[in-house]
């Protein structure tokens, strides 16, 4: 017999639903500032609220159904224009979804959340049900008001006879627009469609009915626009459908030639359509991601077999010329490269998720944070759809918490102090990712207070950092270096919420961890802004192999910039450092060898390469003896107990035996403390 | 023969659960799943279908959309429909009847209910 009931299903999709709540409502939120509030996220978060019942019904999970059922039953008033849209409802709704999700935490453990927390919050639902409402209830649809179809009402559902109802008292044109798609590719066709409408309006209902020949669906979309009809009828010229203005007053538009937008796409659509043979429509599964770590080792130890293949093909290419058995398995070397490489972008690409999983959870936490310390806090996200490795996105969560922590208990101010300073009551925490070649970078930027370079500095110095004289000549970047030291922290009393015990430091530690870098910048009085630079992913990645001082390192592509062709004499010294020039700039050099044996570095005469990586905004030119090759790795930790400065890891590649992967952002922050400034 | 199920809903847990309770019955059922009104309407020509159960509130195309066009349309009127809904929205429930739906039943459903109404439709079929 097959399992009725699975606890891990019921939980991955209460998360989802979770996330999902967690977003529409800060969109709810947002519009209810904005005094435009969107049906169709009213909508969503209603359904949200009603699966989750369902599913917590069905698990048998009494006090979630109940809990969930409240909130359906109030959402329900809500989206119905029983009860106001306010942000009383989402506050409470929001408390609601963290405690749902602290149930569903405790689920996963086998344990329970205390049953008071629960009721306290049901009674508060159960009285903004009960609370008179100052809305009148929506009368009856009367099917008089329209000349919509009887055929057509027949169908909706109570909900969306209700926004009918809401466009037609909003004084809206409505619209009934008929469209025909063939069967098998009508699905695009329509979410084109719809989403076009839904940018000039509001789709009421979508109902479909059998069309002109067997091959074809047919749509009537029912949507109601403030735009003016003559501005819809022109909109909509060019696309193979009719349209026709209801509720009494039709006007029919003439029907369009048929070679518009979506006959077109209708066409190319029906071409690479496939029969439907499949028994399963919904063709997702969940994978635990350590078993995709797993196949990724695996993966990485097939491109290292195929690096020694290579080499055998290369040395039989030598022995025996380009003929016969060397030529053919060059060729097979060749061939199995290209899908080895297939291989590693479709691992790659299936271990991506976009960083709003992230996002939607800290959205939460700000939420939470702000209320508990009484401060306002708008929250602005952008690139929500950047992707980034799950295991960098989970690594990335706390140093990020940590980071937001710190700008909602420091950064931004009180609402009271915010207006003494001229600034909004609310403060705003700026939330960004975006691509950046080989990179992700996300920013956190607040409009607080800012941090004061005074204080850091007489702290640094307090501490024995550094000594008095020398802090004067810091830069502004230098001292704030300082907050990434251990035991470095500058507000005086421990907070309830910051104080946690881990500081810039741990979070700098933690982004290193990753192979990312940390970059810093503030304006006293104008707020902070922290920019993390991760990799894409650390799975396998495309390395240089390198030697220096007569030893092989890896250095990550990604993060290599350029290869000079460096002379003895390129070098210069400045400020008792080695540095090199590059176009307009002064790059520091680091002698690999000497940096991790701290010997002296032989000075070499003839021809050097400087490897040019930079991550963020520093640069450093590393100097090496040869270029061997560029090579997939799999980049393997020394293990919790050895941790170098400099050092990501080992990786071993075929016969050319194990050695070091350099963790470039460790070592530029190393070498570059105190050394990279602008040529003049 | 076996008898082919559409089971069409939105939540991918309701989803395996439907289809566990009625992978049960005896008999030998094929079932195939949609998780909203476009993918049933995706399938419906490529399989005779001798059984639909479906949600009502998913988005996009929703069950009482989905009941009218299987109910109106010649090639697959025939096919018996259940309607699974939660509590609570008995006027779509007794539209969906009303448009041709033959059964309805309430979340959170009995597995041996929803077993039974399975087998009286498909011995029918």
């Amino acid at each position: 017999m097959t399992e009725f009931k699975d606890i891990n299903e019921f939980l991955a999709e209460a998360e989802e639903i979770i996330s999902e709540l967690s977003n529409t409502l800060s969109k709810l939120s947002e519009g209810i500032n904005a005094g435009r509030v969107d049906p169709d996220t009213l909508n969503s978060i209603f359904r949200s609220a009603h699966t989750l019942k369902g599913i917590s019904g069905m698990f048998g999970f009494a006090e979630m159904a109940t809990l969930t059922h409240k909130m359906e039953d109030i959402l329900d008033s809500v989206r119905m224009g029983r009860l106001p849209t306010n942000h009383d409802i989402v506050n409470i709704m929001f408390e609601a979804v963290d405690l749902i999700n602290e149930m569903i935490v405790a689920k996963g453990k086998g344990e329970e959340v205390g049953h008071d927390k629960v009721d306290a919050i049901i009674a508060r639902l159960n009285r903004i049900g009960e609370s008179p409402s100052s809305l009148s209830v929506v009368s009856t649809y009367s099917d008089e008001d329209t000349d919509i179809d009887k055929g057509i009402l027949g169908v909706l559902t109570e909900y969306e006879e209700h926004r009918l109802q809401q466009n037609m008292k909003a004084g809206n044109t409505i619209f009934l627009a008929g469209v025909e798609f063939s069967i098998a590719a009508f699905d695009e066709g329509l979410v084109e469609l719809t989403d076009f409408l839904k940018s000039v309006g509001e789709v009421i209902a979508t109902l479909p009915s059998t069309g002109d020949s067997k091959d074809t669906l047919h749509f009537d979309i029912l949507f109601g626009t403030q735009k003016d009809a003559a501005y819809i009828e022109e909109m909509l010229k060019g696309r193979n459908l009719t349209v026709r203005r209801v509720r009494g007053l039709s006007v029919p538009v003439p029907q369009a030639e048929s070679a518009g937008d979506i006959t077109d796409s209708q066409l190319s659509l029906e071409a690479r359509t496939e029969e439907t043979t499949l028994r399963s429509m919904s063709n997702t599964v969940r994978v635990d991601i350590r078993r995709l770590d797993n196949i990724m080792n695996t993966v990485g130890e097939l491109s290292q077999l195929k690096a020694s293949i290579s080499q055998i093909a290369d040395r039989l290419r030598i022995e025996m010329g380009s003929k016969g058995i060397a030529v053919e398995l060059s060729k097979i070397d060749k061939n199995l490269e290209k899908r080895l490489k297939e291989l590693q972008d479709n691992m790659i690409e299936v271990r991506m998720v976009p960083v709003n999983q992230l996002f939607d959870k800290l959205m939460r936490v700000i939420r939470k944070l702000s209320r508990e310390i009484g401060k306002e806090v708008e929250l602005i996200t952008s690139g929500g759809d950047t992707e980034l490795d799950k295991l960098i996105i989970e690594d990335l969560a706390d140093p990020l918490m940590h980071i937001i922590r710190n700008a909602i208990d420091h950064g931004i101010e009180t609402p009271a102090e915010r207006e003494k300073a001229g600034k909004a009551r609310a403060g705003a925490i700026v939330l960004k990712a975006y691509q950046k070649g080989n990179h992700v970078a996300i920013e956190v930027e607040d409009d607080g207070a800012g941090m004061n370079m005074e204080v850091i500095r007489k702290k640094a110095v307090d501490g024995m950092f550094v000594d008095e004289a020398a802090s004067h000549a810091l830069s502004k970047q230098e001292v704030l270096e300082f907050i990434f030291l251990p035991g470095f922290s500058t507000k005086k009393e421990v907070s309830e919420v910051s104080g946690r015990g881990v500081g810039m430091d741990v979070v700098k530690k933690n982004i290193s961890r990753i192979s990312g870098a940390i970059d810093i910048d503030t304006e006293q009085g104008t707020g902070t802004r922290i920019v993390l630079t991760l990799p894409i992913t650390l799975a396998i990645i495309q390395a240089l192999i390198i030697t220096a001082g007569a030893r092989k390192y890896a250095i990550p592509s990604g993060s290599v910039l350029e290869i000079l062709n460096i002379r003895q004499d390129d070098i210069k010294t400045m400020e008792r450092k080695e540095v090199v020039y590059l176009r307009d700039r002064t790059i520091p050099v680091l002698r690999l060898e000497q940096f991790f044996y701290r010997g002296t570095a032989a000075r070499r005469e003839g021809e050097m390469y400087g490897v040019v990586v930079g991550l963020a905004e520093s640069l450093l030119c590393i100097l090496v003896d040869s270029i061997v090759e560029q090579q997939d790795i799999v980049i393997k930790s020394l293990g919790k107990l050895l941790k170098v400065t400099g050092i990501a890891g080992a990786t071993d590649i075929g016969d050319m035996g194990t050695f070091l992967v350099v963790d470039v952002a460790g070592i530029v922050t190393a070498a570059t403390r105190g050394a990279s400034k602008r040529a003049a | 023969m076996s008898s082919k199920i559409l089971v069409v809903e939105d939540s991918p847990t309701t989803r395996a659960m439907i289809i566990s309770a009625i992978e049960e019955v005896a008999g030998g059922l094929e079932i195939f799943e949609s998780k909203n009104g476009f993918e049933a309407l995706k399938l419906l020509p490529h399989h005779s279908f001798d059984l639909i159960i479906t949600d009502i509130n998913m988005p996009d195309i929703n069950g009482l959309e989905l009941v009218s066009f299987v109910k109106r349309n010649q090639a697959y009127r025939h096919i018996p429909l259940i309607i699974i809904t939660t509590e609570g929205s008995e006027r779509d429930r007794e539209k969906g009847l009303s448009l041709g739906a033959n059964e309805y039943l309430v979340k959170p459903f009995n597995p041996e209910m929803l077993q039974n109404v399975v087998k009286k439709y498909i011995k029918k079929g």
